[in-house]
C-alpha cells in the first residue's frame, strides 16, 4: 500500500516535472547536475554555498545579455552587436555621470544605459526590417560602427576605481544572504518578466511566429517591422542593463572589454535549447544554458585541467551538451512521426 | 524611394571616407615623420596610457604625427593585418611604426616588408624578433622578475601556495617574466609552491580573469599569493580578491598603471604594483624613431630624456633602460601627482 503510494506520487511529481520543463531544459538538468556531481567528485571542494553564490554571481552579466540574445536567436537571428552595445552603453553612461560629477542614483545610471541600449537596439531594427539586411550582417556590421563610435566621440579613457561613481562601487559590494550578489535578483527578475512576455503576450507569440516562418507571421497579420523594432529595441536594453552591471561589479569602466566574448554568450544560448534557426526556445533554457555554460568554463581548474587545454576541454564539453539535445530532439521527433 | 537612400548612403560613404582621407593625405616633406603605434590592442587602460607618451612627444614638435592603429582585440593576425595596412597608407612617407606585440614571431615577415619599405620598425616585447631596428624595453626582464618573485616570497611568509597569471600563454615578455618567477621560487624557496602550471590566463578580460581566479581560490582554498603580468586582466584578479574578503591576508604583486590600481593598493586588495609607466615607454620608443630618423643609432648610456631611459643599455637590438617602479601604499600617491 505504501510502496504503490509512493510509486504514484513519483510518478505524479515526474510528470509535473515534464509539464514545468521541456526535453531539451529536462536534459540540461541532467547535464547540469551531472557536471556538479563528476566535479564534486574529483574535487569535494566545490560542494559550498560559497560555489552556488559564486557561479551564480558570475552568471549575471551573461546570462542578462544572453536574455536578449536569445530573443533575437528565437526570431532567427545571431546578434553579434550585443557586447558592443553592452559596453556601449555601460561605459558611456559611467563616462555621463563622471562628467556631472554625480555618484548617486544607480537607477538613473541605468535609465541612461537602457536609453543608449534601447536606441541603438532601434538602430539594429532598421537595418534588419527597413534595408532588409540579413541579422547576422547587419549586427557584425552594428557592433563595430558602435565600438568606433564609442571610441571615437566617447572616447577610450578609462574610468579607475578612484574616479567611478559611489552607486556602481555601492552596487559591486552589495550581497544578502552572507553572500548572495544582488544583481542575481535583477536577473532572476528579467528572466520572469522576458519569460511572461514570450509566453502571455501577442509580441511574444509573433517573435515565435517569426522565428518558424516569417512568410506564415505576415500572412498569420503580424506587422514584423513593429515586431522586429520592438524586439530589437528591448534585447538592446537587455545588453544595456548588462553593461552597466559589468562596469559596476568590475569597478573600472573601460571601452575595449566585453567585446570579442560574444561566442560564450551565443554558445549559453544555443546550448540553453534554443533554436538557432528560430521558432523555439524559452527564458529558463537560455538560464539553464548561462549556467551550465559558467560551470563549464569556472571549474577547470577546480578539475585539474592545466590552461592549455581549458579551451579544448570546454569545447569539446560543448559539443558533447549540444549533441545530446540534438539526439534528444531527433528522438522526440521520431516519435512524433 | 530605395534609390534616393541607396545614392544618400553612397553619398555618406564617399564624403566619410574623403573626411578621412584628408586626416592623412598632407603632402610628404623630408623632415616630417608619422610614427604609429601599434598597441596590444586598442582602448585598453595600459595602451592608452602608453600612446599618451607618443603624443607628448609629438606635442612640441610640429613636424611630427603619431598615430595609433590596430584593433580592439588583441591578436596577432590583427595586427599583420594592420601593418599591411600602414605599409601602403604611407607609401612615400617618411614613417616609423612601433609594435607592442601580442605574438612576436608571427610579425616577422610583415615586419620584414616594413623595413623594406623604409619604415623605421622599434618593438616592445619582442626580445627574439630580428626585423626591427631595436627592441625597446624599461629594464632588464630577469631583473625585474626576480626581484618580484623575492618580494613576493617575503609577503607570503616563505611558504605556502601561489599562482602566476599571464595575459596569455603566447605573450612572449609575460611567460619570461613568469618562467623567471617560477625558477627564482625553486631555486630559494622550496616551501613555495606554484599551483598551476602552464600558467593561468588573463586573456586580455579582466572578467575572465576575475572568474579564473575565483576558481583558483575554490581549487586551492590555502593559496597565499598571486603575480599578474597583465595590468588589464590584474583589475579582476583585484576585485575577485576583494570579493573573496582576502585583502588582509593574501598577497598581490601586479604589473600596471598607477591611477588604474590606487584604488586597489589603497583598500589592500594589491600589496604593489611594478612595472613601469608606459607613458615614458611610449615618449622613450617616438624619441628613438625621431633619432634613428635623425640618422642616429642607439649606443650605450644615450639619453633619451625621459625617466628611466636617461642612460639605456644596448646590446645588439635590446635596448633596455634602467629602472622599474615598486609602487605601495606609501610612494603610489606621491608617483600619481607627479607623473599623471
Amino acid at each position: 500500500m505504501n510502496s504503490s503510494q509512493n510509486a504514484s506520487g513519483t510518478k505524479f511529481s515526474l510528470k509535473s516535472l515534464s509539464r514545468i520543463f521541456s526535453g531539451s531544459e529536462q536534459i540540461l538538468i541532467v547535464c547540469i547536475v551531472a557536471l556538479c556531481a563528476l566535479i564534486a567528485i574529483i574535487n569535494p571542494i566545490f560542494f559550498s554555498m560559497d560555489t552556488v553564490f559564486d557561479m551564480l554571481r558570475t552568471s549575471v552579466v551573461v546570462g542578462i545579455i544572453a536574455i536578449g540574445v536569445g530573443l533575437v536567436m528565437i526570431n532567427g537571428g545571431v546578434d553579434l552587436s550585443c557586447m558592443s552595445i553592452a559596453i556601449f552603453a555601460g561605459y558611456t553612461s559611467t563616462r555621463i555621470f563622471v562628467a556631472l560629477d554625480l555618484q548617486e542614483p544607480m537607477i538613473l545610471m541605468f535609465l541612461i544605459g537602457i536609453a543608449i541600449g534601447a536606441s541603438l537596439g532601434f538602430l539594429n531594427a532598421v537595418f534588419i526590417a527597413f534595408f532588409k539586411i540579413p541579422i547576422f550582417i547587419a549586427t557584425l556590421g552594428a557592433g563595430v560602427i558602435y565600438q568606433g563610435i564609442m571610441l571615437q566621440f566617447i572616447g577610450h579613457i578609462y574610468v579607475t576605481p578612484a574616479h567611478m561613481p559611489s552607486g556602481a562601487l555601492a552596487l559591486a559590494d552589495n550581497t544578502v544572504l552572507g553572500g548572495l550578489h544582488v544583481s542575481v535578483f535583477i536577473l532572476i527578475s528579467l528572466l520572469v518578466l522576458t519569460h511572461l512576455l514570450l509566453r502571455y503576450t501577442m509580441v511574444g507569440r509573433g517573435i515565435f511566429a517569426m522565428g518558424g516562418s516569417l512568410i506564415s507571421a505576415q500572412r498569420a497579420g503580424y506587422n514584423v517591422k513593429r515586431l522586429n523594432i520592438m524586439l530589437y529595441t528591448f534585447a538592446g536594453a537587455m545588453y544595456a542593463i548588462g553593461g552597466v552591471i559589468h562596469v559596476s561589479v568590475t569597478r573600472f569602466a573601460d571601452p575595449s572589454q566585453l567585446v570579442g566574448t560574444e561566442l560564450v554568450v551565443v554558445s549559453s544560448v544555443v546550448l540553453g535549447g534554443v533554436s538557432i534557426v528560430g521558432g523555439r526556445g524559452s527564458m529558463l533554457g537560455v538560464f539553464l544554458g548561462t549556467l551550465l555554460t559558467i560551470l563549464i568554463r569556472n571549474n577547470l581548474v577546480l578539475m585539474g585541467v592545466s590552461s592549455d587545454w581549458q579551451a579544448f576541454v570546454f569545447g569539446l564539453v560543448l559539443i558533447c551538451a549540444i549533441s545530446l539535445q540534438a539526439y534528444q530532439r531527433n528522438r522526440a521527433q521520431k516519435k512524433l512521426a | 524611394m530605395k534609390k534616393i537612400v541607396a545614392i544618400l548612403l553612397a553619398l555618406v560613404l564617399v564624403i566619410g571616407l574623403a573626411a578621412c582621407a584628408s586626416q592623412t593625405e598632407d603632402a610628404a616633406q623630408d623632415d616630417e615623420l608619422i610614427i604609429a603605434h601599434l598597441p596590444k590592442s586598442i582602448g585598453g587602460a595600459w595602451y592608452t596610457r602608453m600612446f599618451a607618451g607618443f603624443e607628448r612627444f609629438a606635442a612640441d614638435r610640429p613636424n611630427v604625427e603619431v598615430v595609433q592603429i590596430g584593433h580592439t582585440t588583441g591578436d596577432a593576425t590583427l595586427q599583420i593585418q594592420a601593418i599591411e595596412d600602414f605599409i601602403v597608407e604611407v607609401q612615400g612617407r617618411n614613417a616609423a611604426l612601433c609594435v607592442s606585440f601580442v605574438s612576436p614571431e608571427p610579425l616577422e615577415g610583415v615586419l620584414q616588408r616594413a623595413m623594406e619599405a623604409g619604415i623605421i620598425v622599434l618593438g616592445d616585447e619582442g626580445p627574439f624578433n630580428t626585423n626591427l631596428y631595436y627592441n625597446v624595453a624599461p629594464f632588464i626582464d630577469a631583473e625585474y622578475a626576480a626581484n618580484a618573485a623575492h618580494e613576493l616570497a617575503s609577503m607570503i611568509g616563505y611558504e605556502g601556495q601561489y599562482a602566476i597569471f599571464v595575459n596569455n600563454l603566447g605573450a612572449a615578455l609575460h611567460v619570461l617574466w613568469a618562467d623567471v618567477i617560477r625558477e627564482t621560487m625553486e631555486t630559494y624557496y622550496p616551501n613555495i609552491e606554484l599551483v598551476t602550471y602552464p600558467y593561468m590566463e588573463g586573456l586580455h578580460d579582466p572578467q575572465n580573469a576575475y572568474e579564473r581566479t575565483m576558481e583558483l581560490f575554490r581549487a586551492f582554498p590555502d593559496l597565499r599569493g598571486i603575480y599578474g603580468a597583465s595590468s588589464t586582466c590584474s583589475a579582476g584578479i583585484a576585485r575577485a580578491i576583494a570579493e573573496a574578503g582576502r585583502c588582509d591576508t593574501f598577497a598581490f604583486i601586479t604589473n600596471g598603471v598607477a591611477d588604474l590600481y590606487v584604488h586597489f593598493i589603497h583598500d589592500g586588495t594589491v600589496n604593489a604594483v611594478t612595472g613601469w609607466d608606459p607613458s615614458m615607454h611610449g615618449e622613450a620608443m617616438a624619441t628613438l624613431a625621431y633619432r634613428i630618423f635623425r640618422g642616429e643609432r642607439a649606443y650605450d648610456g644615450m639619453d633619451l630624456g625621459v625617466a628611466g631611459f636617461d642612460a639605456v643599455n644596448v646590446s645588439g637590438t635590446q635596448v633596455t633602460g634602467n629602472r622599474w617602479q615598486w609602487l605601495t601604499r606609501d610612494n603610489i600617491d606621491e608617483i600619481i601627482e607627479r607623473y599623471w
